[in-house]
């Protein structure tokens, strides 16, 4: 195996600081060496931070199935008490891009097509008139305190 | 033993037909209220207030009522107008201009037993307002959260003397109490009608039923029905809004829960250029549109956009991109989203949340 193929095997476990010792040493000389690595390591993070402005999501039931049965799969799997991190690590990661990747397939622009709810202290002249339009509905409505809103209409006229 | 169990089945029937005998009773006097103008002449004062914006407006309210036909007479202060409801249009009188604008009076046709599906009305106590004994009834959603309204509700007439109207988040949007009031007087008919000599301004609001196929053809483009409605909400009629001083087209869902109206508006995008900041409008012959600003602006279109009452939030960007501006009135909260095809503006009494979902259901 390629000495690049080692180190990205590894690079989700170091993108958490999971790694220690010699093998965390080994792969940050071979980081500063290769520059295709570094990318590599810098899109996990970007992936990383993206995850946490997307903030808590309830993943769908089918990809915690899937993550069962990829653990099940991988209880034939002899486990050193010093991987076991790196593989709830690893684990966690695959978890958290599934969720990106349902999240992509399930929005049709991806999960910032919210735009931004500014708060504006006063209406434009849209607004306004359709607030206006809306508050005329108010006096037919049922149980409507006519009263008031007829105050409401003429303030509104008389306020310019 | 057996005895004992059909002695408490009854006793459990009886208080169910009881509870239900109440609910039944409470509606009822609710909905005689709405009516009860049409059985009786109304000569009253009542001191009447409404969130507008941040600040809260009361006003004198010297109000005729009979025939279903109503006239308020305003006093705040040195400053005095009318409002007539003849049956068929709102009119506003403005004395110092002796100018009355009129609009259609909104079709508002809702089924009783939808605010009944949706609401819990209850006789919470006995009070007395302007001297004369009343009931006072609580609308509170099922669904959960604060009263929505409360009236209290004269014995003998059925006529509501007090009225308090709260919005979602349970604060007082608006509220009126008589403060003196006298049942089945005459009232003079001329009370209804524009004084002769005034002018006549108007429409100020030109709200028409059209179906979506009319729409389409007015706007150039179809509109599209939100996908999300909040629970217990349903279609009241479409509609063609004419406003602004470029007499703008906009398509209007109208929606209720029974109580509550909720509007969605919206128009293709690029069917009308903004107009400059500051640049508002008022008077003239279709008075009460501006509020002595412009519309602002519609980012991502062009140089022009930008700036505005708005204070931030608005650049250039992307179509999609452009923020959504959320104005809360209190009472009423509007909510404007820029979509790829159209621009859609939902009006109501809704949390933030739930007007964005509309928003964009629309697109």
């Amino acid at each position: 195996m390629k000495e690049c193929d080692k180190v990205r095997d590894q690079l989700a476990e170091h993108a958490v600081g999971a790694l220690r010792g010699r093998r965390e040493s080994r792969v940050e000389a071979h980081l500063r060496a290769c520059e295709a690595c570094r990318k590599e390591l810098a899109a996990l993070k970007r992936t990383g931070e993206l995850l946490h402005t997307v903030g808590n999501l309830e993943a769908p039931p089918e990809t915690w199935m899937a993550i069962r049965q990829a653990i099940g799969a991988g209880e034939q799997v002899r486990v050193t008490p010093g991987r076991r991190w790196a593989w709830v690590a690893a684990t966690s990661v695959a978890a958290l891009l599934l969720v990106l990747l349902g999240m992509f397939l399930l929005s049709p622009t991806g999960p910032s097509a919210r735009p931004e709810l500014v708060v504006a202290v006063e209406a434009d002249e849209e607004m306004e008139a359709t607030l206006e339009g809306h508050l005329s509905t108010a006096w037919g409505a049922p149980l409507a305190d006519e009263a008031a809103v007829g105050l409401r209409l003429v303030a509104w006229e008389n306020d310019g | 033993m057996k005895r004992t169990r059909v002695i408490l089945a009854a006793l459990l029937l009886v208080g169910l037909g009881g509870a239900a005998l109440a609910q039944t009773s409470a509606w009822e006097t609710l909905w005689r209220t709405e009516t009860a103008a049409e059985r009786v002449s109304v000569a009253g004062r009542a001191q009447t207030r409404a969130l507008i914006g941040r600040e809260e407006r009361s006003a004198i309210a010297t109000v005729h009522a009979f025939g279903g036909r109503v006239r308020l007479d305003y006093e705040a202060g040195p400053r005095r107008w009318s409002l007539i409801d003849d049956g068929s249009n709102l009119i506003r009188l403005d004395p110092a201009r002796q100018e009355a604008g009129s609009m259609p009076r909104p079709p508002m046709a809702v089924d009783p037993a939808l605010a009944e599906r949706n609401y819990v009305a209850t006789v919470v106590r006995e009070e007395t307002i302007a001297g004369r004994p009343t009931q006072l009834i609580e609308v509170v959603p099922r669904s959960g959260g604060p009263a929505a309204r409360r009236l209290w509700v004269d014995r003998e007439t059925g006529f509501a003397l007090k009225r308090e109207l709260y919005n979602v988040d349970g604060r007082l949007m608006m509220g009126t109490e008589y403060v003196e009031v006298t049942f089945g007087a005459p009232v003079d008919p001329q009370l209804f009608q524009v004084p002769t000599g005034w002018r006549r301004v108007g429409p100020v609001q030109d709200a028409r039923p059209v179906d979506l196929t009319g729409l389409a053809r007015h706007l150039g483009a179809p509109a599209q029905p939100p996908r999300y409605l909040p629970p217990g909400y349903i279609l009241l009629g479409t509609y063609l809004q004419r406003f602004g001083r470029r007499d703008s087209l906009m398509a209007e869902f109208r929606y209720t829960d029974g109580i509550r109206v909720l509007s969605v508006f919206q128009r293709p995008r690029g069917a009308e250029e903004p107009t400059p900041p500051g640049d508002g409008h008022r008077g003239g012959d279709r008075p009460g549109r501006g509020r002595g600003h412009g519309r602002g602006s519609e980012p991502g279109r062009g140089p022009e956009a930008g700036g505005g009452p708005h204070g931030s939030g608005f650049g250039f960007g992307p179509p999609g991109a452009e923020p959504m501006t959320l104005v809360d009135r209190g009472s009423t909260k509007a909510l404007r989203y820029f979509g790829r095809e159209r621009v859609v503006v939902v009006v109501g009494d809704l949390t933030s949340d739930e007007m964005v979902r509309v928003a964009m259901g629309a697109e």
